[in-house]
């Protein structure tokens, strides 16, 4: 595929949903950031070449001994599937079927819980108004999330919410990776547009028995802030297109 | 007459101040267009206009930077990282330029210790600490000191205000030393909050023997 083909193509892909997208005067607040995965194959050219190159350092190949540890022990206190930090894969499934939840239910907390380091952070995007960031625990994060679905529900908008990942890069060596996860959110799985759309920094670590979130940044897209076709499905990144 | 000798002295002004207008960060500068503008106000107001006044220098110093050049680009953040980590023999990392550059509520992570039980998570003034603790471990030992640690090669992501660096470095005893007795990778989560930037979370592991860095992170 010849470059000039490969920007069309970006281009296309991004006009249009931008367009749909805008059409509010005002886009829900995006609470989450966070989406399933569904079961579909996420385009990562620095994935693959690492899952060529080594294996995933706490996945099913990881022979290293089991020592306790008082994560792991409350870990096992909750009602998270034991298996969610075996790989990046299954820990970024769970942190976005975690945050999705439909009209009558609410993100599954001890989950979220379950994938973070008790210090793990989550930092949403500024406010304008602000002076600093405001950076979260997921006890903080359930808080917030809380109120703006309260608020919400008394003004008799929707509160459910579901968001998917789209496209992913990632960078890993050793027990350390990070994952620039592009998302879509919805209101229901099957709604045709998505009403906002992100990219998460997703910061990994791996305590030689599996993988926990470090922090999640984030930033939602704004018509002055349009995702990068790098960062859209099946782009080619611009490394790959100077090396080949 | 005053009017003329003014505006002769403005000139005279112009034309020294010329060679430092060449560097474009010079207060002068500054200075130069004020007088520009006062001169073109005279010039257009003519002979029935109001007397010029005669400022051959600014009347105040230019307002210092809000923000301090180490949080003003991702390349800057990075760069202060390595520089307030690197020490000489005799001296000690530079905690305030270090201190500056992290969040309040900033996290980082260090590789487990092969003994640890479980990972250890940092605020900025934990890693100090840390790096104190070593540091003093080293000169009770009678070990070498001094500690020089450098970028070799770097991915980033980027996205508005957030942006995460993948940076892969090397660590010497001093600076024009080789090879480097430690190599790792670094990941960098950062934030910009429209002002500056400031690192959020840090998270690093070394290269061991059954651990090498892969080609595709070192430099080509």
């Amino acid at each position: 595929m010849n470059k000039p083909a490969v920007l069309a193509a970006a281009v296309a892909f991004c006009a249009a949903p931008l367009a749909a997208q805008y059409q509010p005067a005002n886009p829900p607040p995006n609470p989450g950031g966070l989406t399933p995965i569904g079961g579909q194959k996420i385009h990562d050219p620095n994935a693959e070449v690492e899952a060529q190159r080594m294996p995933t350092p706490g996945g099913p190949q990881d022979r290293r001994p089991q020592a306790p540890s008082k994560d792991a022990a409350r870990q096992s206190s909750t009602h998270a599937p034991d298996n969610d930090g075996a790989s990046v894969d299954s820990i970024l499934a769970a942190l976005y079927a975690s945050v999705s939840h439909d009209e009558a239910s609410s993100p599954n907390w001890e989950r979220m819980r379950g994938i973070f380091l008790q210090v793990g952070m989550l930092i949403p995007p500024k406010n304008p108004r602000s002076e600093l960031f405001t950076v979260l625990d997921v006890d903080g994060f359930e808080q917030r999330v809380k109120e703006s679905i309260a608020a919400s529900k008394a003004k008799g908008d929707p509160t459910s919410f579901f968001e998917k990942e789209i496209a992913r890069r990632t960078d890993c060596f050793g027990n350390v990776c990070q994952v620039f996860s592009t998302y879509e959110s919805r209101r229901a799985p099957s709604d045709e547009k998505p009403f906002v759309r992100g990219i998460n920094s997703i910061q990994l670590v791996n305590d030689g028995h599996r993988w926990w979130v470090a922090s999640v940044a984030w930033d939602q897209e704004r018509p002055d802030n349009p995702i990068p076709a790098q960062y859209l499905p099946n782009s080619v990144p611009s490394e790959y297109l100077k090396k080949n | 007459m005053t009017r003329i000798a003014a505006r002769l002295a403005v000139v005279a002004f112009l034309v020294s101040a010329a060679a430092r207008a060449q560097q474009p960060t010079d207060p002068i500068n500054i200075g130069i267009r004020m007088i520009e503008a006062l001169a073109k106000t005279a010039a257009a107001a003519g002979p029935s206009g109001p007397e010029p006044t005669p400022t051959p220098l600014p009347a105040r110093e230019p307002k210092p930077l809000e923000v301090q050049p180490d949080a003003s680009s991702v390349d800057a953040i990075v760069t202060a990282l390595y520089a307030a980590v690197s020490h000489g023999p005799d001296s000690e990392p530079n905690w305030k330029r270090l201190r500056a550059l992290f969040l309040p509520d900033a996290i980082v992570v260090p590789p487990k210790r092969p003994d640890a039980d479980e990972l250890a998570v940092l605020d900025a003034a934990a890693f100090e600490a840390r790096i104190r603790k070593y540091i003093e471990g080293r000169k009770e030992r009678h070990e070498r000191l001094g500690f020089t640690e450098r970028e070799i090669a770097r991915r980033e992501n980027r996205y508005g205000p957030v942006c995460q660096v993948f940076s892969t470095y090397e660590t010497v005893w001093s600076p024009h030393e080789t090879p480097p007795f430690a190599r790792g990778v670094h990941t960098i989560q950062l934030v910009s909050d429209g002002r500056r930037w400031w690192i959020a979370s840090l998270v690093w592991d070394v290269e061991r023997p059954a651990q090498p860095i892969p080609p595709e992170l070192l430099p080509r």
